[in-house]
């Protein structure tokens, strides 16, 4: 009886070593070209890449096959949370395997900066983005970016009737007519910006002012945006691009909505995407053509027509129907500041809104 | 090594954490002799008979089988090494085998093709001829206690230890068994060790009884010298029952209420050892103690009384069943002996 | 064996100590913060949601084990299959099929017109997803131990006057106290170690605000909490260890009787049974996989960079088996040298291994990133050291069902075989594994289930490129794929449901 326990089990340990084999044979790639390290040659660096991606998959790797197809450097994506990945960083240090950390935010970035990890990014690389995006010392680079804005019911609102501030909600006049997704991670981050440039007081008295107007609470972006077209709200407190990805997929058929960045403020906040690269990377040459594609208009293009996100390399056009950066007056923030989401989440706690 | 004894134990002490189970205890058990170690619950006869398995590790002492060493100090030989054969109380039957495959478990060693006739003629020994292919759950107490026999005696033992043997059968079962058993330890010649608490037990099937009381054993002999000359009024009640009657002693001789006897014990005030048999109801004209009946029980083959003599209380008196006394009656109590007789020192012996 | 049994708690240790390591290096007030009433509160908190989570589990898997294995319940193979698959399903997605199913908006709602659903945020709604989610962690050590036990027991009860009822509930249930409390031990832990349905239910349990301080790289933060957790579990453990020293051991003098136990009849309570049955298999089950097939229907657009469904599968069911595998060879050690002392020092290692299990994954998988990028390179990402992360996630589980079946086991038998010539491995393996052999591959079914679908240390840990369901549906439904998620799901869940089935069909068959 036991025997046969054993037959079972050995069998099945067999018959699966294989798949171990399988997969092994991709990492021993990795080990190749961990050994050559020691070369400073460029023409000696690994034609490999590993890079920690914060972004989905179904948006980026097309980018990353692009590339090695142009220049015949592999590139090993492993994705994961933005969050998860900077705390791996964190902890493999000096001995991380990965040579670029791309990241969906801002916060992060700035996590890693703060611990020294990112190595300087040559001036050329970031000639194209404008300053308000990269990483203090130019230690990270802007690829995309968000924006924050107030999406509203085209059907009731015009943008004269809206507020010029994100602090104008605040009036009675708006009670019961604005929608937000408190849990959602974009609306966290920019609290924790509001917290910021403006101090924790301010913040406070802004949620504790939207939440005396009883707005309509929404799990995600996505069904605030489909509310406020249909009437449900009138204003919802989103990121840019869920307005044009709604648009696209309703296709001809009328979506009562558009957004609206309060000028000048908090309220049109934008969040980057952005990538580095690490102290640790053994192919860091590469690594600088790699972002330096992630920059290019193909690259950038991808951004802003599949995503409708703002291209931050210069030249780039951003897609139909969104407003380009230069006519938004954004607020004067270090952007990679906004990682303290704690704190954020005690005030959020605090004013009953989470 | 001949003149060596299959067992020899020194000066073994056991304790457990705080409690003290064994505290120098010597044995020597010769070849082919079945002896039994008689005492009360937590006298430390099971630790005994498990240090004898190497199931447990003396603190200090030796154990030998066969003249070998096998515990002492430093030296320890593993159970499966002893060649010892052990049955439980529980009988310990692998409920997945069956009878053969149970039987034939300690075979490992035998060459493959002898192990059907080996298995086959052990439950030949114990009467299971035929039952290979049954399930120990599919057998009665006394048929697993056969089994759990044959698989310990299969592996030819240099010794054999049995714990309780029989206190898991009816009483019935119990004697018919315990006669088969002894003719075929007898038979066998294997040097025997077993535990019991049943005073019949032991001295029906032991050539040689170790009485064991409060860790130590405290008398060992031939059942009737444990039996008719115990050293102490515990060794005395652990193999059967105790009458114990005021006297006075001198010399070889003791003064009693009954009587006087012979026999052997200190001198002075003494209390003198009779045994229920020893006693008995007189006979018209005999001159006795006179006593008064406190209980009665009728077993048929007799009927036993509990009377109350003098300053004696309880005393166990047998008498025909036929005897018409009931409890409140008077009688007179007279001696059945002429043999000596023992006795110790009044007051309290533990 | 100590050092075998020793091993796996070493390792074990191992997290503490990063995470002392990790709470020393924050300021002071990274340690200081745990002394605050909020903390307090958040000890309270999750502490009584272990608690709560524990209770309804057994309210629930007591009676139905009960029901699949003494009574003459119909269907009952059928039902003891089903009612343990709740096992398969991630918590993530439990939680949010029942959302999905019974909140706002939901499809009930829809289905049955209402527009205001009870709102099952909060204490209520993840106590309610966690039971459902969690109670075969105490239906299938309780049932294992109840096709074990000695029948004659009840047989003496029902000749001393007890109903069938009576007499097992006065002689068997008490016997399967071991079995029962390794249980509750376990769905506690699961309860405090739990992120996903927390997190989709916003209930503040210590994990989920473990994960929030890990979201704000306040890691020292994070480390002194886990520590926190850590003397928590400590103290449910050792709660669980002086419980059990008040009961002797009932090892049973005879093995189970083949054939199975008496079953009870249940006459006019046949009917409210399967009602029952029927009901909890609805809610834990049915409405998820109900949710989830819908939702894959429905569809969504196709992701164009989504792995291939079958590698998906095999890279999942490989991660599973290697960690079931492994945990079934290093329980044995760690769970005889337990259950053979009366507690004590002998049952450390075993319980220092609930210290992994009620820790959140990323705790763990980050104390290994750190250990294996700087100690041991080569290994680091690499399967190994990914299956080392689940192993010390999940040992707990295998450990929790199979400890209790080998107290079960009177020594004496063991005992025979040495003196038979079997030196004490070949005695244990000869004499006591086959008797065994139910509850551990229970046990490493457990954990075949939980490693296939766990998340977040698999994120972590696992060779980049390496993808399994569990990952890929995060990532999905990240992005809004919730067609795809949907058949992920249901891939995950089939994953379970096979070697499942097979351990309660060859159970059955050997009590036959």
């Amino acid at each position: 009886m036991t025997r046969s326990i054993f037959c079972v089990a050995l069998v099945a340990a067999v018959a699966t070593a294989p798949l171990t084999g399988c997969e092994k044979e991709s990492k021993g790639g990795d080990e190749q070209a961990a050994t050559p390290a020691g070369a400073a040659d460029s023409a000696a660096e690994a034609k490999q890449l590993t890079i920690y991606v914060g972004r989905s998959k179904a948006m980026v790797q097309g980018l990353f096959d692009a590339f090695t197809k142009q220049t015949g450097i592999t590139v090993n994506a492993r994705y994961g949370k933005t969050t998860a990945l900077a705390n791996t960083l964190m902890e493999e240090g000096g001995t991380s395997p990965a040579d670029l950390f791309f990241a969906q935010d801002a916060g992060a970035l700035g996590a890693i900066t703060a611990k020294g990890m990112f190595a300087t990014l040559d001036p050329n690389l970031l000639a194209k983005v404008d300053k308000r995006f990269q990483g203090r010392d130019a230690t990270w680079v802007g690829t995309s970016g968000r924006a924050r804005v107030v999406t509203y019911n085209t059907a009731k609102l015009t943008p004269a009737d809206l507020p010029k501030t994100i602090e104008g909600f605040t009036d009675p006049a708006w009670k019961g007519r604005i929608g937000w997704p408190p849990k959602n991670a974009s609306f966290q981050a920019f609290v924790t910006a509001f917290r910021k440039l403006k101090g924790d007081e301010a913040a406070e008295k802004w949620l504790a002012g939207i939440k005396a107007n009883e707005p309509r609470v929404y799990p995600k972006n996505t069904p605030a945006v489909r509310a406020v077209a249909a009437g449900e709200v009138d204003v919802a407190f989103v990121n840019h691009y869920y307005l044009h990805r709604l648009k696209k997929e309703a296709g001809d058929a009328p979506f009562a909505a558009a957004n609206y960045h309060p000028p000048g403020d908090i309220g049109s906040l934008m969040n980057v995407a952005g990538v580095g690269i690490l102290k640790t990377a053994k192919a860091p040459k590469n690594a600088a053509r790699l972002i330096e594609f992630l920059l290019s208009e193909q690259a950038q293009a991808a951004f802003a027509g599949k995503n409708f996100e703002y291209p931050l390399a210069a030249g780039v056009k951003v897609h139909d129907g969104v407003v380009p950066v230069e006519k938004l007056k954004l607020p004067q923030l270090e952007l990679g500041e906004i990682g303290d989401l704690q704190a954020t989440l005690k005030l959020l706690k605090k004013t009953k809104v989470l | 090594m001949s003149g060596a004894s299959a067992i020899q134990v020194q000066a073994i002490t056991k304790s457990f954490g705080s409690t003290r189970v064994l505290g120098g205890v010597d044995l020597e058990v010769s070849g082919g002799e079945i002896i039994a170690l008689l005492g009360p619950s937590g006298c430390g006869k099971t630790t005994l008979l498990r240090l004898l398995a190497g199931l447990e590790r003396p603190d200090e002492g030796r154990v030998a089988l066969d003249g070998a060493v096998v515990a002492e100090g430093g030296t320890f030989v593993a159970p499966e090494r002893r060649g010892v054969g052990l049955v439980f109380q529980d009988y310990a039957l692998f409920p997945q085998r069956t009878v053969g495959d149970n039987v034939a478990f300690g075979l490992r060693r035998l060459p493959k093709s002898e192990r059907p006739a080996r298995v086959a003629a052990v439950l030949e020994r114990v009467d299971m001829t035929g039952y290979g292919d049954r399930y120990p759950h599919e057998l009665s107490g006394g048929q697993q206690q056969r089994v759990a026999l044959a698989r310990a005696l299969a592996p030819k033992p240099g010794v054999l230890l049995l714990d309780e043997p029989f206190s898991n059968l009816d009483a019935g079962l119990r004697r018919r068994l315990r006669m088969q058993l002894g003719a075929l330890l007898r038979d066998l010649g294997i040097t025997t060790v077993f535990v019991t608490h049943d005073q019949d037990e032991a001295l029906g099937l032991a050539d040689r009884v170790a009485v064991m009381v409060g860790g130590v054993i405290a008398q060992v002999g031939p059942p009737g010298e444990v039996y008719e000359r115990p050293m102490s009024e515990a060794v005395a009640r652990v193999v059967g029952e105790v009458n114990l009657i005021a006297g006075s002693a001198r010399g070889g001789t003791v003064t009693t209420a009954l009587g006087t006897f012979q026999g052997a014990g200190p001198e002075g005030a003494v209390e003198v050892l009779f045994r229920p048999e020893h006693l008995g109801v007189c006979a018209p004209g005999e001159e006795g103690a006179r006593a008064i009946v406190s209980a009665r029980e009728y077993l048929g083959r007799e009927a036993h009384l509990l009377v109350d003599c003098g300053e004696s209380r309880d005393l166990a008196v047998r008498c025909e069943a036929a005897a018409e006394i009931a409890a409140g009656d008077t009688i007179a109590v007279c001696s059945r002996t002429s043999s000596p007789l023992v006795w110790f020192a009044a007051g309290r012996v533990e | 064996m100590p050092v075998a049994a020793w091993l796996p708690a070493l390792l074990v240790l191992v997290i503490p100590a990063w995470l002392f390591l990790r709470a020393s290096q924050g300021q002071a007030d990274a340690l200081g913060q745990l002394f605050t009433g909020e903390t307090f509160d958040l000890v309270l908190r999750s502490l009584g949601f272990a608690a709560a989570v524990a209770f309804g589990a057994v309210l629930i898997a007591v009676p139905l084990a009960f029901l699949t294995t003494r009574t003459d319940l119909p269907g009952r193979r059928f039902w003891a299959v089903v009612l343990a698959l709740p096992l398969a399903l991630p918590s993530y997605v439990g939680a949010f099929t029942l959302i999905a199913a019974f909140g706002h908006g939901g499809l009930i709602a829809d289905l049955l017109g209402v527009q205001e659903m009870p709102d099952f945020y909060g204490f209520w709604g993840a106590t309610i997803a966690l039971v459902l989610l969690g109670y075969p962690y105490v239906f299938l050590p309780v049932r294992a131990a109840l096709l074990q036990v000695d029948p004659t027991l009840e047989e003496s009860a029902r000749v001393l006057g007890r109903s069938p009822l009576g007499a097992f509930t006065s002689t068997t249930l008490p016997l399967i106290r071991p079995a029962l409390v390794a249980g509750v031990l376990l769905i506690a832990l699961y309860a405090l170690s739990d992120f996903g349905a927390v997190s989709m239910l916003q209930f503040d349990t210590f994990t989920r605000v473990i994960y929030t301080q890990h979201d704000s790289f306040d890691r020292p933060g994070a480390a002194a909490l886990s520590l926190l957790l850590v003397v928590v579990t400590i103290g449910v453990v050792l709660l669980e260890l002086w419980m059990r020293r008040r009961r002797a051991s009932l090892a049973s003098r005879r093995g189970p009787r083949p054939g199975g136990p008496p079953l009870i009849a249940l006459g006019a309570w046949k009917v409210p049974a399967l009602l029952f049955c029927t009901l909890i298999a609805t809610l834990a089950l049915i409405v998820p996989v109900g949710v989830a097939i819908f939702w894959a229907k429905s569809g969504g657009n196709t992701c164009e960079y989504c792995a291939p469904l079958g590698e998906l599968v095999g890279h999942t069911v490989t991660i599973a088996t290697y960690t079931a595998l492994a945990a079934m060879v290093v329980v044995v050690a760690v769970a005889r040298y337990a259950s053979r002392g009366a507690g004590g020092w002998r049952a450390l290692p075993d319980r220092i291994l609930y210290l992994g299990f009620a820790l959140p994954g990323i705790v763990i998988a980050l104390a290994l990133v750190f250990f294996g990028s700087q100690t041991m390179p080569s290994l680091y990402q690499t399967m190994p050291l990914l299956i080392v992360a689940l192993l010390i996630r999940f040992l707990p589980q295998a450990a929790d069902t199979l400890r209790p079946a080998m107290e079960r086991i009177p020594a004496s038998l063991e005992e025979s075989a040495r003196t038979l010539g079997d030196g004490p491995v070949r005695a244990f393996f000869r004499a006591s594994a086959p008797l065994l052999v139910v509850s551990w591959l229970a046990g490493g079914v457990m954990v075949f289930l939980t490693a296939a679908k766990e998340l977040p240390a698999t994120l972590l840990m696992r060779p980049t490129g390496y993808d399994t369901l569990a990952t890929e549906l995060w990532d999905l439904t990240n992005e809004g794929y919730f067609g795809e998620a949907a058949t992920r799901s249901l891939a995950i869940i089939a994953v379970g449901v096979v070697p499942m089935v097979l351990l309660v069909v060859w159970t059955e068959r050997r009590r036959a």
